[in-house]
């Protein structure tokens, strides 16, 4: 089904918003229906209410006419028709009266005068009417000899009240009401007499005239505009009905038989009343109070009770679930009930419980992988660090054994192939032994550094004497062959012996001592002194030559690196000497670093951390040593 | 007399190379560097240089591309005596201009051949 906007927009209401809507359409709803019903009701009730004056009025008529026409019989069975109709409190109910009689009807006959009493027509044969000139404002009607009635007339003329003669009124506003047309003057005056807003229908008819129909007659003066007589084929039985004027007002119309003496239907008295008129009377469109309280009530109820039942319990549940959409599951959830809100509430907290635990899960998960991830990502930086430092590392190693063989095959091959002085033959052949032994002190050095950083370095400690293995090394140096250098010792005689492999140590200072002198060509003062800090032993050989560039500083202790000066290059080395030293030294858990200034020399220092301490130095020295490896 | 410019940091390579090209008809000439190469190569302007790779200051390629771009000693024949035996370093030096390459240790007969086959013409494109 195709929704409609309307729709749409209604279903995009809060249900708070939508239950008061519905509320309030119900309760107007209810509200209108009460209205109807009270409304109909009302009418209702003012419809009897009419229907019930017009019964009255219309019995009052009949008997005047039935009592008046009775008593005429009697007298002379002539009769003038007497209706007492302008003294009755409920007039301005009615507003028309019609009385019509069968025509042909030898008891009826109604007389005619002018306003001044002049008899100015008849009905029925024989009848006459006499004015009595000595008393204008009587006259008497006169059938034959015999006066049939006595009628009153003011002083202009007009005829006021009729009767029989020894009932004559003179008190209350009696007409005489006849059928014959009458003057204009007279209906004038008549009219204005009696009231404006009453209109008085006549019957203009003459004998063997028909008055079964409808007569609509508008005369000239305008009071009578229509006079209905449908006393044949109207059903008495239900005499009330609604007339409809063509193009005017609706009347309630109400028709009363009248009958003669002898029980026959002679004529009918019609009543009309409008019914604007009917429903317009106090109490029509009243609303009881009831009527506008209780859909107010109602509404009020429905909404209250929708509110706490349905509404506020959904609301409450709608924020738990947002919460907990967000992660919060420490928000309370309301107490199931019974009903399908309980269901839901019950729900929910079976469901937050599984999502609570699915989220502890998962994040318990996540926190694995993401350790694991950050592992594997450490392994990865560090494989690729060894793998680097392996490929850099072959590289070198192959630049640096393919130089010296590149001499040794080459020269041989020379050798082999020309034939050469002997002058030449020694020098190549010189040549190929310095290269050989340069070959297998690259490999010794490259063992030795490889050993020291695997995992078994095999360290044989022993209690070390610094100054007894500073000793050993300087003997190595002998002043016939190293005539330009000095050697200086600064030995502080108060230091503790180390904890330290005897070989290494040894091999550390020799590696020092050696470069103090290859890098400084000329000679010169190498100084070497030793001290304690009473942490550590410490050592430092301290040369006058050629001295470290800053920018080679940092990489002075790398393998294969040399202070790279082609002048220099003769001076040899395998560029793992350093490498070594600090290898060295941080197995024992020591340090060793640098101060230098090109052309001015160099100091290297080291230490080795007393036996008290090496166990802390050594997990430092464990650490610096892995960061060496992964260079 | 041709005249042969070795460029070596290492003594004892250039003294090979030398004692294999010194056979009265070439002049040999030495440097330690790339830029000292390039120094004497245009002073010079050697028929032939024998050219190493790893040097400090300027290395064998720096000097091979400024050499290729030099107006004078640009047309040179250039033999790469290196000891870096990756074929992607061979691609690199042959690409940067060098006539041929030949990895350390090197057979000393080779490179004679080589460089008198370059000497008499013979020999003008890069080989391996």
């Amino acid at each position: 089904m195709k929704i409609s906007k309307s729709e749409k927009s209604f279903f995009r209401f809060s249900l708070q918003t939508k239950v008061v809507l519905i509320t309030v359409f119900t309760a107007a709803l209810v509200g209108a229906l009460l209205a109807s019903f009270q409304i109909f009701q009302n009418r209702s009730k003012a419809v009897e209410i009419a229907k019930d004056r017009m019964i009255r009025e219309g019995f009052i008529i009949k008997q005047e006419i039935e009592d008046h026409g009775e008593r005429s019989l009697e007298i002379s069975k002539k009769l003038a028709i007497m209706i007492r109709i302008f003294d009755n409190p409920n007039r301005p109910l009615v507003q028309k009266i019609v009385v019509s009689f069968q025509k042909k009807n030898p008891e009826f006959t109604i007389g005619v005068r002018s306003p001044q009493g002049d008899i100015i027509g008849s009905g029925a044969a024989g009848l006459m009417t006499l004015t009595n000139k000595d008393h204008p404002t009587i006259s008497a009607a006169i059938d034959g000899t015999a006066v049939t009635s006595i009628e009153r007339y003011e002083a202009s003329g007009l005829a006021i009240a009729s009767g029989a003669p020894m009932e004559l009124k003179t008190s209350g506003p009696w007409i005489a009401y006849t059928a014959w047309p009458l003057t204009r003057d007279f209906t004038s005056q008549l009219k204005k007499m009696v009231d404006q807003d009453i209109e008085v229908g006549f019957l203009p008819f003459e004998p063997g005239e028909s008055i079964g129909e409808i007569i609509s007659t508008k005369t000239e003066i305008g009071w009578v505009d229509s006079v209905l007589t449908p006393f044949k084929g109207k059903n008495l039985q239900n005499p009330f009905f609604t007339k409809e004027e063509k193009g005017r007002r609706s009347y309630l119309t109400y028709l009363m038989p009248l009958t003669s003496l002898r029980g026959d239907a002679i004529g009918m008295i019609m009543l009309e009343i409008p019914k604007s008129t009917v429903f317009s009377s106090k109490g029509g469109f009243q609303l009881g109070a009831f009527t506008l309280v209780f859909p107010l009530l109602m509404g009020t109820l429905i909404f209250l009770l929708t509110k706490f039942m349905i509404t506020t319990p959904v609301i409450q549940l709608a924020k738990v679930a947002k919460t907990i959409a967000v992660g919060n599951y420490s928000i309370p959830i309301p107490k199931p009930t019974g009903d399908e809100i309980g269901q839901l509430s019950q729900a929910l907290s079976d469901m937050r419980l599984k999502i609570e635990n699915k989220t502890n899960e998962m994040t318990c998960l996540n926190s694995t992988l993401h350790s694991q991830k950050k592992y594997l990502l450490n392994l990865n930086e560090e494989l690729k660090q060894k793998n680097e430092y392996i490929e850099t590392l072959v590289t070198t190693v192959s630049h640096e054994l393919r130089t010296p063989m590149s001499s040794i095959l080459g020269f041989s091959e020379l050798m082999l192939n020309r034939k050469l002085p002997a002058t030449k033959q020694k020098m190549y052949l010189e040549t190929i032994y310095l290269e050989s032994k340069r070959l297998a002190t690259i490999l010794n050095d490259f063992l030795d550094l490889q050993k020291m950083e695997s995992q078994e370095p095999g360290l044989n400690l022993e209690d070390v004497p610094m100054n007894e293995i500073i000793e050993m090394v300087l003997a190595r140096f002998h002043h016939s062959v190293y005539s330009n250098h000095t050697f200086v010792r600064n030995l502080s005689a108060a230091i503790p012996d180390v904890m330290a492999d005897r070989n290494r140590l040894f091999q550390c200072l020799l590696n020092l001592v050696s470069n103090a002198v290859k890098y400084s060509p000329k000679g010169g003062t190498v100084t070497l002194t030793s001290w304690s800090d009473g942490q550590s032993v410490l050592a430092a050989v301290e040369d006058e030559g050629l001295g470290i560039p800053d920018a080679m500083l940092d990489k002075l202790f790398t393998k294969f690196f040399r202070v790279d000066s082609s002048d220099h290059r003769e001076i040899g080395g395998t560029g793992l000497g350093l490498a070594l030293c600090k290898d060295i030294v941080q197995l024992h858990g020591g340090k060793i670093w640098v101060v230098s200034k090109a052309g001015e020399g160099s100091k290297f220092t080291f230490s080795i951390p007393l036996p008290e301490m090496a166990l802390d130095g050594k997990l430092e020295k464990g650490e610096t040593h892995e960061k060496n490896i992964n260079r | 007399m041709k005249k042969i410019l070795i460029v070596d940091d290492e003594n004892s390579l250039r003294t090979l190379v030398s004692a294999t090209l010194e056979g009265g008809r070439c002049k040999i000439l030495q440097a330690k560097n790339g830029q000292e190469a390039v120094e004497i190569a245009l002073k010079e302007k050697p028929n032939l240089i024998v050219l190493d790779l790893m040097m400090p200051v300027m290395t064998g390629l720096e000097a091979l591309e400024v050499i290729r771009k030099t107006e004078g000693i640009s047309d040179t024949p250039v033999v790469v005596l290196s000891a870096k035996g990756h074929l992607k370093d061979r691609e690199k030096a042959l690409k940067a201009g060098a006539t041929t390459y030949l990895t350390k240790p090197f057979s000393p007969l080779d490179l004679l051949k080589i460089v008198e086959e370059i000497l008499d013409g013979v020999k003008k494109q890069g080989r391996s």
